[in-house]
């Protein structure tokens, strides 16, 4: 699953990409001169996506996976590095003409269904403002067949029955379902999907994962599926990064990171994920403490001080991803 | 005699209008000492209403209506308030959901251990006990002198179930005590729990809707579906051979990192609302193997073997029949 560069395929670049938010010093912390300082939330992190492709970006909290999506979108300005997107720069793009247009094919949907729908706007004025904040009906009829295929497409069917609801009068899938045909009804090229499932029941996570696929399958969405849960991860990527404190320390297709996992943090957080299977109760790789803060990052390898088999050269020297099979690649000074 | 055994337990909720609310219907387990019991279910389901009517600490709106809960053979519903109030702590202790967020912030966390011993206990050295309690949940004691801000979440969470177990309690019920975690916190706590239960013993009720936790940990578990057991048995059983099909359905819809090609089937339709709770079996509008009777008649929790008890039509009772 090597990629390169310029190929037809890539939808998404992204290269070295950073991230810094300063910290207040303070008026006392300024007239003193201290040095400023810096949460690096993203700090380096590379990756393409070909078209079609499902990339899961896994991390703890604090890892920067939300930054780094909110910077892939334009939301954020990098502070370092490029985003790409078909071989445009996202920065550039946003502060161009063309900016609308970008913004159409790239859509994002949010964790909680709850908060990211208007209460006062039915779902029928959910699915059509976006239609008309980007010009796209040519007339009301249009409109309303498009927002008909948006809605059956997302899996509320029959779709005239729900036009005049409103949220309230949703279930929390059924709302996450109108959030995605909100999204879809642009007829996005990229779709990034922030724990599109964490606020909802595992009995209907798995609809709203295959609704999400199928748009892969049937209309070559490529989606950046961000969340923490490996485990649903693992049913629904075609490859997985593992980020840890704003980079990325292993990527690869998904059945290899999952089976053959390289970095010491991917294979402690495969062996937590508890298994529904009492029978296959494993040796828990349990790091000691939390994530340390992104402010004073540790020398070397930034894992180190929490990894189970650190050795010297790790406290001085950090390891950058290298491939270790094809389209695997691992930041680790021991693999 | 058990620890906990608590039988046919139902639980109503008076609306301003006096319609009354069946949130627990008819929930009767067991719980033995050192071992846990995982209590499953989608949100709404009655797992939490379910504990605080054990614990006697429902909201204002809520009526116990029928049941009998006994603490080594005591009966906790025949005690007067205050008596009710020393088993709480003593004996049974909760950690709610979402307890992490329920520290004072602008008390040390030390104090706010210290005073929950301070009510229950007399005649011990307090500020020893809270350095022990916390050393206990992995905390450097120094840190009792912190406030809740200067803890992350994890210890957040440690330093309440440090305090749920200020008087040494036999029983902990934990609600949704790793949910909102990152997932290597949730193994730290997990592992915690267990330890606690090794080494001296405790009992724990695991409420959660995290199938994987369950099976992680627990010995028995309990799948509540619409307030009612649907079905009850050892860990074993449930994953390995589930026969209720809310169970299976359940199963099938949870994500498994080792069986990563397995698609995964969600349940179609919702769990019912408390208002509207279907005539029959509470799961028939959701159920693709409901036949008729299903949808008029509620089915009675059989055991179909020792210590496996499901409540659907579709099976008879063994031999064993209750």
């Amino acid at each position: 699953m090597e990629h390169k560069p310029g190929s037809e395929n890539i939808v998404l670049q992204v290269n070295h990409l950073h991230k810094l938010f300063p910290i207040s010093r303070g008026i006392v912390g300024s007239l003193a001169r201290r040095p400023k300082r810096f949460v690096h939330a993203v700090d380096g992190v590379s990756f393409c996506m070909a078209k079609g492709e499902i990339l899961g970006l896994v991390g703890e909290s604090g890892s920067g996976k939300s930054t780094a999506a909110l910077t892939i979108l334009g939301l954020l300005e990098p502070t370092e590095g490029e985003v790409l997107f078909n071989n445009q720069s996202v920065p550039e793009l946003v502060h161009s003409r063309q900016r609308l247009q970008l913004r159409r094919q790239m859509q994002i949907i949010f964790q909680d269904p709850y908060e990211a729908l208007n209460p006062r706007q039915t779902v029928f004025d959910t699915i059509a403002e976006p239609l008309e904040v980007h010009r796209l009906a040519a007339s009301q009829a249009d409109k309303a067949e498009r927002v008909m295929v948006a809605l059956g497409t997302a899996g509320l069917k029959p779709p005239e029955t729900f036009l005049e609801r409103y949220p309230q009068e949703l279930s929390g899938g059924q709302r996450q379902r109108l959030v995605i045909a909100a999204a879809l009804v642009l007829n996005p090229q990229l779709l990034v999907a922030d724990e599109p499932v964490s606020m909802l029941d595992v009995s209907i996570r798995a609809d709203i994962l295959n609704l999400l696929r199928q748009l892969r399958d049937e209309h070559g969405i490529t989606i950046l599926y961000i969340t923490h849960d490996l485990a649903t991860a693992a049913h629904f990527t075609d490859r997985l990064a593992v980020m840890y404190l704003g980079r990325i320390v292993e990527i690869g297709p998904t059945a290899t990171v999952l089976h053959d996992p390289q970095h010491p943090y991917t294979q402690a957080l495969l062996s937590v994920i508890p298994v529904p299977n009492p029978r296959k109760r494993r040796k828990r790789v349990i790091l000691k403490g939390e994530t340390p803060n992104p402010i004073d990052l540790p020398s070397g390898c930034r894992f180190h001080p929490r990894c189970p088999v650190v050795f010297d050269q790790c406290r001085h020297v950090e390891p950058t991803l290298a491939s270790v099979s094809p389209g695997h690649q691992v930041a680790c000074l021991r693999s | 005699m058990f620890l906990l055994d608590v039988r046919n337990l139902s639980v109503d909720y008076m609306t301003d209008d006096g319609t009354a609310l069946h949130a627990v219907d008819d929930v009767s387990f067991t719980l033995e000492k050192g071992r846990s019991l995982g209590m499953v279910g989608e949100s709404g389901c009655g797992k939490t209403t379910a504990m605080l009517g054990v614990l006697r600490l429902l909201p204002a709106e809520g009526r116990i209506v029928r049941g009998d809960v006994l603490f080594e053979g005591t009966d906790l519903f025949a005690l007067s308030e205050n008596e009710m109030r020393a088993y709480r702590w003593k004996h049974l202790s909760l950690v709610f959901q979402g307890a992490m967020n329920a520290l004072n912030p602008v008390r040390r966390v030390g104090d706010q251990i210290a005073e929950a011993i301070r009510l229950h206990e007399s005649g011990i050295n307090i500020k020893a006990r809270v350095r022990d309690l916390l050393q206990l949940v992995g905390i450097t004691p120094d840190m009792a002198r912190q406030y809740p801000h200067q803890y992350s979440g994890g210890m957040r969470q440690r330093a309440m179930i440090a305090m749920a177990l200020a008087c040494s309690p036999e029983v902990l019920i934990a609600d949704e005590p790793t949910t909102a975690l990152d997932v290597m916190v949730q193994a730290q706590i997990l592992e915690l729990l267990q330890n606690l239960q090794r080494e001296f013993g405790l009992s724990i009720v695991l409420v959660t809707h995290d199938l994987g936790v369950v099976a992680e940990i627990c010995d028995d578990v309990l799948v509540m579906y619409g307030g009612k057991v649907a079905e009850y048995g050892t860990v074993d059983v449930i994953y390995n051979d589930p026969q209720h099909p809310y169970t299976q359905r359940l199963l099938q819809a949870f994500p498994d990192v080792d069986n990563p090609a397995i698609t995964l089937t969600s349940i179609a339709g919702y769990p019912p609302p408390l208002d509207a709770l279907p005539p029959g079996c509470r799961f028939e509008p959701r159920c693709t193997c409901a036949s008729e009777v299903c949808a008029t008649k509620s089915p009675r929790l059989i055991q179909i073997a020792p210590g496996h008890f499901v409540a659907c039509h579709k099976l008879r009772s063994t031999p064993y029949g209750a």
